[in-house]
């Protein structure tokens, strides 16, 4: 006989509302199968739910309508995640699945993040945690950490609430100004070099039609092939580009310079980087430079620590 | 890749393109609270959530693919079909079902709004969706609703004595009164209003109008609430006569358009999977007390513009005026004719002088209450919140009158104008009718040029500066001004509607001065 679990009782005490939902939501996609929705309650759904603690009911709310919401295809990252921090959707079901799932969306669809080191240093270092607050500042700061660069400012304005040790875990310092102060910063690396590459070709699954050119707005790195243009955040632990048509270039007093032959200047240090040699646009703020060539669809950074 | 697309889910922002800045900085907020939301996902603004909610309803909820309620931006085209000419427009803007929008701002407003048309057309489930949002339970909604009936009881339908409290007191103020759980509630839904008998009418009418309710000397205070009724026969049919005090309290008239029968499918797949949209509404559309509350005064602070005051304030005018009704000025009015009993049309007939086809008035049997005139200013505001403009259109007025007007302003069947061929639906047609009039009456105001030449509007604002250090010369000089235009008016011009408002509008302006006038002198 089957044990009746916190989850098939929320079942049996809302059933009515979870089928009128999920006919609601099969009216609107017609390819929503029963039997597969069915097994993705039986597989999905239910441990979470037993594992969770809390209320079943609202932990099998919530977790519904994120599987109709995604029409039941959800990832089995995800599924991972959830089971992982299932004490945390027990105490916010609705707030903690969706903010999870969003999460894992995001790293997945950007180029270049390591969602399994995500998925791996959430789980390790959440362990200590009480609160779903303490848990999302975590994600947050671990997201930026696996690759989602644009998170950087807001990831570093949280960094300071993360327990003593933990953000030495995975950045190697407590020092939140330090690396506020230098987007390159590693306990190994110093002196002028090239620190990343961003971007590519169109054809190539990149985001530019032609070889880019950088600018400042607003203090702020741009890039452009002609026909758009984007924001481009990029550091020491990952790059991403963001449409922002409406930029126009601003002059500024450049920190680090490039000679025509690829010599890189900064304090009296100089170093010569030949793949930097003929570059068609390159602009620099604080110990960053940002530089095109004709020869590829790259914009390559240097950084001076 | 996670798809945000189900039957649960709203239209996503902004449901008006160009509303919104674009997001430029990817943020917390960005990780976590998208591409799926939460259902209390905060930064909507209200008016945006009212959008959502419209939009919800209208692809989800109830099947109704009508853009009865146009707007243009930029040329739209439009198509003549059949013998009759039929006009069939397409606009060029984000044009609206008018059985859904116009509850919903009711909703948004708190206002009392009439759902009419032929039984099972979704009249009722549109205000129980109403309900809905305001929050409640599908239940609570359900069990709130009053259902119109011939022996439908004052303690039916507002509260019980308590039995023992009846044997027990002394004086009528020691019975206390079980009082029915829908009073106060911030949507009231009442079915087939029209099948409510008299006395029971009149104690509705205290509800909607005063806001409380009374039984045995015991008085329930009301909470303020949009209300919905419902009735299949909007002229009045049903087992009781509706007493025209509450038809008067209904700010606005919508019709349950027909169904077309091309959404047939869409039916059957409701039937076949037992679909209820009422037991679903996401919470991302529905209004807390606050919200509600927060979305009232919103609405209430977009600004009407001068110019668009202007149109409503002719097109108000044409209505009242009737000259035989009355011998002194003030009382040449329709109001006169059916206080007394008086047949308008038979007195309008006698009416010498104006051209009987071209008077907007001759084709009324009663002018525009301050009660009506409420509504319309409430309604153009609430169309313009909706459709996130800064301040009342044009289009939103003209757009928001036929609803509102559409019991407010009796036609009167006999006026030549109706036997125009052109004119000739609107004798059934009444949205359309009160359409045309807001129209030519708009043409009529662009003809006379008053936007630029105002005589009457510029004493007005030279009377609203105030009387601060203006001496008596200029009093005098003012007074000239208001006598030389009236002298002009009886020479050339003939008593419309527009002019008799003016008319009484200077002598109210000639008295203020003289009685300033006067003032000066006592204090010399």
């Amino acid at each position: 006989m089957e044990e009746v679990t916190p989850f098939l009782k929320a079942l049996a005490a809302h059933r009515d509302r979870y089928n009128a939902q999920f006919r609601l939501a099969r009216h609107r996609s017609k390819n929503l199968d029963a039997n597969a929705f069915l097994e993705h309650l039986r597989v999905f759904v239910s441990p979470i739910v037993n594992a969770a603690g809390g209320d079943p009911i609202e932990v099998t709310d919530a977790l519904m309508d994120l599987s109709l919401a995604t029409h039941g295809r959800l990832p089995v990252s995800l599924h991972r995640v959830l089971l992982n921090q299932a004490r945390f959707v027990g105490m916010d079901p609705a707030r903690v699945s969706v903010a999870l799932a969003n999460a894992l969306h995001h790293l997945e669809s950007e180029p270049g993040t390591t969602t399994h080191k995500w998925i791996t240093y959430l789980e390790y270092y959440s362990r200590s945690l009480e609160t779903v607050e303490s848990l999302l500042d975590l994600g947050v700061v671990l997201a930026w950490v696996c690759g989602l660069a644009a998170l950087r400012e807001s990831a570093l304005d949280v960094a300071s609430r993360l327990a003593p040790g933990t953000l030495r875990g995975f950045t190697f310092t407590d020092d939140v100004d330090q690396l506020r102060a230098d987007p390159w910063w590693s306990p190994t690396n110093r002196g002028l070099r090239i620190v990343r590459k961003l971007g590519a070709f169109r054809g190539f699954g990149g985001t530019f039609t032609r070889p880019p050119t950088v600018f400042l707005h607003e203090g702020r790195l741009h890039a452009t092939d002609g026909a758009h243009t984007w924001r481009v955040h990029a550091d020491a632990y990952g790059g991403a580009l963001r449409r922002a048509d409406n930029a126009t270039p601003q002059h500024q007093a450049p920190t680090l310079t490039l000679s025509r032959d690829g010599a890189v200047s900064c304090n009296g240090e100089s170093r010569v980087f030949r793949q930097l040699a003929g570059a068609t646009s390159w602009t620099s703020w604080s110990n960053t430079l940002a530089v095109t060539t004709p020869w590829t669809h790259s914009i390559m950074f240097v950084a001076h620590s | 890749m996670l798809v945000n697309q189900t039957y649960r889910h709203v239209s996503q922002s902004p449901t008006l393109p160009g509303t919104a800045p674009p997001q430029d900085e990817f943020d917390v907020a960005a990780l976590y609270e998208t591409p799926l939301s939460l259902g209390s996902a905060p930064a909507v603004s209200l008016d945006e959530k009212l959008r959502k909610a419209y939009f919800w309803i209208v692809n989800h909820a109830i099947i109704s693919p009508h853009y009865d309620l146009e707007f243009a931006e930029g040329p739209g085209a439009s198509y003549h079909l059949g013998d009759s000419k039929a006009r069939l427009s397409l606009p060029s803007g984000q044009s609206y079902s008018s059985f859904v929008l116009v509850p919903l701002l009711t909703f948004a407003t708190r206002r009392r709004c009439l759902l009419v048309g032929g039984p099972g057309r979704g009249k009722t489930a549109s205000a129980i969706l109403m309900g809905m949002l305001a929050g409640y339970p599908l239940r609570d909604v359900r069990r709130a609703m009053q259902h119109g009936h011939p022996q439908l009881t004052i303690s039916d339908m507002l509260g019980t004595p308590l039995p023992g409290d009846l044997i027990k007191a002394e004086r009528l103020a020691d019975i206390d009164v079980a009082w029915r759980t829908w009073l106060g509630m911030r949507v009231k839904i009442v079915d087939e209003y029209n099948r409510i008998p008299t006395r029971t009418q009149s104690a509705l009418l205290t509800l909607m109008s005063d806001g409380y309710a009374e039984v045995f000397d015991q008085i329930y205070e009301s909470a303020d609430s949009a209300w919905y009724l419902t009735a299949n026969d909007d002229s009045g049919g049903g087992t009781y006569q509706v007493i025209e005090a509450l038809k008067d309290r209904i700010d606005v008239v919508v019709h349950a358009l027909a169904f077309n029968s091309r959404f047939l499918g869409e039916l059957q797949e409701r039937v076949e999977q037992r679909l209820r949209p009422e037991e679903v509404v996401p919470p991302e559309i529905v209004f807390t007390e606050a919200e509600h509350d927060r979305m009232h005064a919103e609405i209430l602070r977009v600004p009407l513009p001068k110019e668009v005051r202007r149109r409503l304030e002719f097109f108000a005018a044409q209505f009242e005026l009737l000259e035989p009704a009355g011998e002194q000025f003030e009382y040449r009015t329709k109001d006169t004719a059916n206080l007394a009993g008086v047949d308008v049309h038979l007195l309008s007939a006698s009416e010498t002088g104006r051209d009987r086809l071209a008077d907007l008035g001759a084709q009324t049997l009663t002018g525009l209450s301050v009660r009506s005139l409420q509504s319309v200013l409430t309604y153009a505001k609430a169309l313009a919140y909706f459709r996130g403009r800064p301040e009342v259109g044009l289009d939103d007025l003209a757009s928001v009158l036929p609803f509102v007007l559409h019991d407010k302003l009796k036609p009167n069947d006999q006026s030549p104008s109706f036997d125009e061929p052109g004119q000739r639906p609107y004798r059934t047609d009444r949205v359309s009718w009160i359409r045309s009039l807001f129209e030519r009456a708009c043409a009529e105001y662009d003809r006379l040029d008053l936007d630029v030449h105002d005589p009457v509007g510029d004493l007005l604002a030279e009377f609203e500066l105030g009387l601060d250090d203006v001496g008596e010369t200029e009093v005098e000089r003012r007074l000239g001004r208001i006598e030389s235009l009236l002298a002009e008016w009886s020479r050339d011009r003939k008593l419309y509607g527009h002019v008799y408002d003016d008319a009484l509008a200077l002598k109210y302006l000639h008295q203020r001065y003289v009685n300033y006038r006067s003032w000066l002198r006592w204090k010399k």
